[in-house]
């Protein structure tokens, strides 16, 4: 399929077939197809393999077609909902402490998804240098787009209908209109602070920086502090949050139930307006309020995140090699895919996926690693992969202490990741987890540390440990990651 | 569930596109994949992990594209039985390992699409209007604004033809 567009013979079949094939396929994606002609395109698709491996391949060069003009729209900064303002004013509360227990859809699957490729996880992000200047030629300097009112703050296991949206919310954007998480949990961070980690099934968009709207599902709030507010609106109230934390939950009838955990909530809507106080649920329909007190004593296991606790770590060593980055000494780090350890146990740290192919190591007051953006449009990154034998249902715990340097701020969109990946037998990923932390407009010069903690599926003989940097295809922008450490849990 | 993670995102793409060439309208299609998704987490508890996983969400899929059919009975829509939905289905499924280097390719290539016809691309695949409407939009004709996207199209696939090419000999110099 050189030329899906253009006509030409196709093998086998006699050229009348093929003719009428081609007459019809090139105007088939345009609708320009009567019914009768789709069906007679689809018999002669269907009664020559050759042609249906060619109507499947134009079938994909048109997905991809506006996949990719999408993602490019994206990138320019053009998307109505991207909201302009100045770096600086940006806060995102807590992520210095970023301490939730995740697992979650890696970044390097979901390029993977982009592309069509399967388990190429640990390729995929560092592919394709070239297609990064075809959209960096849109972006205009640093990092043009800034972020959006809510961004993806980290997931566990989430599975989007539509993959394009998990790739634009994993690079920092926030994609129009309601938002379908056909399963699993993803935690969205709004400029106001607050936070929802939202659980699938579930329809929810964002719709300013203080609120979001959900149609379809579970949503657990938290805003951190008083000053912060976080409103849901649901198809039967709209629950504000006082500084405090509760449970909303759409069901398909659109009624609203609600548990407040901590401090209290008002709720307006099903006949007026009133405060519900901690320990207090209700359900909310068009017939006004009830107790719901049953609701409260099931929400803690709905959608409830752990903190990791640090101190049944102690006993545990630091299972990656180097984690002080002593030994990376100068020049480049070795490229992904290549060790650079001759301790079976471990590969080394490796580099993969800037601009120039490969991290450079630069003197940054110490042993450190600096990951540049230096345009690239994916998630140039440092990894290592550790051995750890069967640690099934096992605790595994990945931190990394980074920095913003003050000569070359993230901007835009721009942020670090910290990532896991778990590896089986067969070499194949069987699950992962990832949170965001370290973004544009936090203090420079100041390390923060990103955590995730996730339990290791069965089956589990190896983990992948990342720090990449959302480049989102700005020139500048770097992390230096200084220290980073990979922990397993007893099982006791 | 990490596992249907895992396998829902290697199959989506190719879901996907063989629903993109059995509904071309862009906002069907895209619902039509929910339903996918949503059907495959609601049965993955039946899915034979012994068997590979695309074919069988790429079953779900033909079985709601027929559905969808049925449901819009009375409208012009394009119309493909199950037994040309089955054999699109395993045709899907042998090109999907061919894509990641050609949208790799296509990124750049639809960089060099410039000026009216980019235009006409972008309102046909990223707001999804229709021939007719863009027409309208740009007092073109309909059949002016099919020739214009043939021309775009075509123009990307031979781009990505010679840059996939070109790889190559860099690959084997």
């Amino acid at each position: 399929m050189s030329n899906v567009d253009n006509a030409r013979p196709m093998p086998g079949g006699d050229d009348r077939d093929a003719d009428r094939y081609e007459q019809l396929v090139s105007r088939h994606f345009d609708g320009l197809l009567s019914a009768e002609e789709s069906h007679e395109l689809g018999a002669l698709a269907a009664t020559d393999p050759a042609r249906a491996r060619d109507f499947a391949r134009r079938s994909m060069f048109h997905q991809h077609l506006r996949a990719t003009l999408r993602l490019e729209h994206e990138y320019a900064g053009r998307a109505p909902d991207a909201v302009g303002h100045a770096r600086g004013r940006w806060r995102f509360g807590g992520e210095s402490a970023g301490m939730s227990g995740w697992a979650g859809r890696a970044v390097a699957i979901v390029l993977a998804v982009a592309v069509g490729v399967a388990g190429v996880g640990w390729l995929a992000t560092s592919s394709s240098s070239s297609s990064s200047r075809s959209i960096e030629a849109d972006v205009p300097g640093a990092v043009s787009s800034a972020p959006p009112f809510a961004v993806l703050n980290a997931a566990v296991d989430d599975v989007w209908a539509d993959s394009n949206v998990g790739l634009s919310l994993r690079h920092g954007a926030l994609p129009r209109g309601p938002i379908r998480l056909v399963s699993g949990r993803v935690e969205m961070l709004f400029k106001s602070g607050g936070t929802a980690v939202i659980e699938g099934p579930a329809v929810f968009e964002p719709i300013a920086a203080n609120a979001l709207e959900l149609s379809e599902g579970s949503a657990r709030c938290h805003c951190p502090s008083k000053g912060t507010e976080l409103r849901v609106v649901t198809p039967a109230t709209t629950v504000t949050d006082l500084g405090t934390e509760f449970l909303v939950s759409v069901g398909s009838n659109q009624q609203t139930r609600l548990a407040v955990t901590e401090g209290s909530v008002r709720i307006d809507g099903g006949g007026g307006s009133r405060l519900v106080h901690e320990g207090e649920a209700f359900v909310i329909d068009q017939e006004g309020w009830k107790d719901d007190i049953g609701f409260l004593k099931d929400e803690a296991k709905v959608a409830k995140l752990r903190d990791a606790d640090r101190d049944i770590f102690e006993r545990f060593p630091e299972r990656l090699a180097d984690p002080n980055m002593h030994g990376v000494g100068s020049g480049s780090l070795p490229e992904m895919g290549q060790r650079a350890s001759l301790d079976p146990r471990t590969t080394g740290w490796m580099a993969s996926g800037g601009s120039d192919g490969i991290v450079r190591v630069e003197p940054v007051g110490g042993s450190a690693v600096q990951i540049h953006s230096r345009g690239s449009v994916y998630w140039p990154l440092v990894a290592q992969e550790v051995v750890t034998g069967d640690i099934d249902g096992q605790l595994v715990v990945f931190e990394a202490v980074a920095a913003q340097p003050a000569n070359d701020l993230l901007s835009g969109r721009q942020c670090a990741i910290v990532k896991i990946e778990f590896i089986d037998a067969n070499r194949r990923m069987i699950g992962d987890a990832q949170r965001h932390f370290l973004r544009a407009g936090t203090p420079v010069n100041r390390y923060v540390a990103g955590m995730i903690a996730a339990e290791a599926p069965a089956g589990t003989v190896a983990v992948r440990a990342f720090v990449l940097l959302n480049a989102f295809g700005g020139k500048t922008g770097s992390i230096i990651v200084e220290r980073a450490s990979l922990v397993v849990a007893s099982e006791d | 569930m990490l596992l249907l993670s895992r396998l829902w995102s290697e199959a989506q793409p190719v879901v996907a596109a063989m629903i993109a060439g059995a509904v071309v309208d862009f906002q069907h299609s895209e619902d039509l994949v929910s339903q996918v998704a949503e059907t495959v987490v609601m049965k993955f508890d039946d899915y034979d992990r012994s068997r590979p996983f695309t074919p069988w969400a790429l079953g779900i899929a033909r079985n709601i594209i027929l559905r969808h059919y049925e449901r819009r009975a009375g409208e012009r829509l394009v119309f493909f039985d199950d037994r040309i939905l089955s054999a699109m289905a395993i045709a899907q499924e042998q090109v999907a390992g061919e894509s990641a280097e050609r949208l790799a390719a296509m990124q750049k290539c639809l960089a060099q699409i410039k000026g009216k016809t980019r235009r006409v691309m972008e309102m046909r695949y990223l707001h999804g209007l229709k021939p007719a409407a863009i027409g309208h939009s740009l007092d073109m004709t309909t059949n002016a604004v099919w020739v214009m996207l043939h021309r775009g199209r075509d123009a990307v696939s031979k781009c990505i033809g010679r840059t996939l090419m070109a790889a190559e000999g860099e690959g084997t110099a």
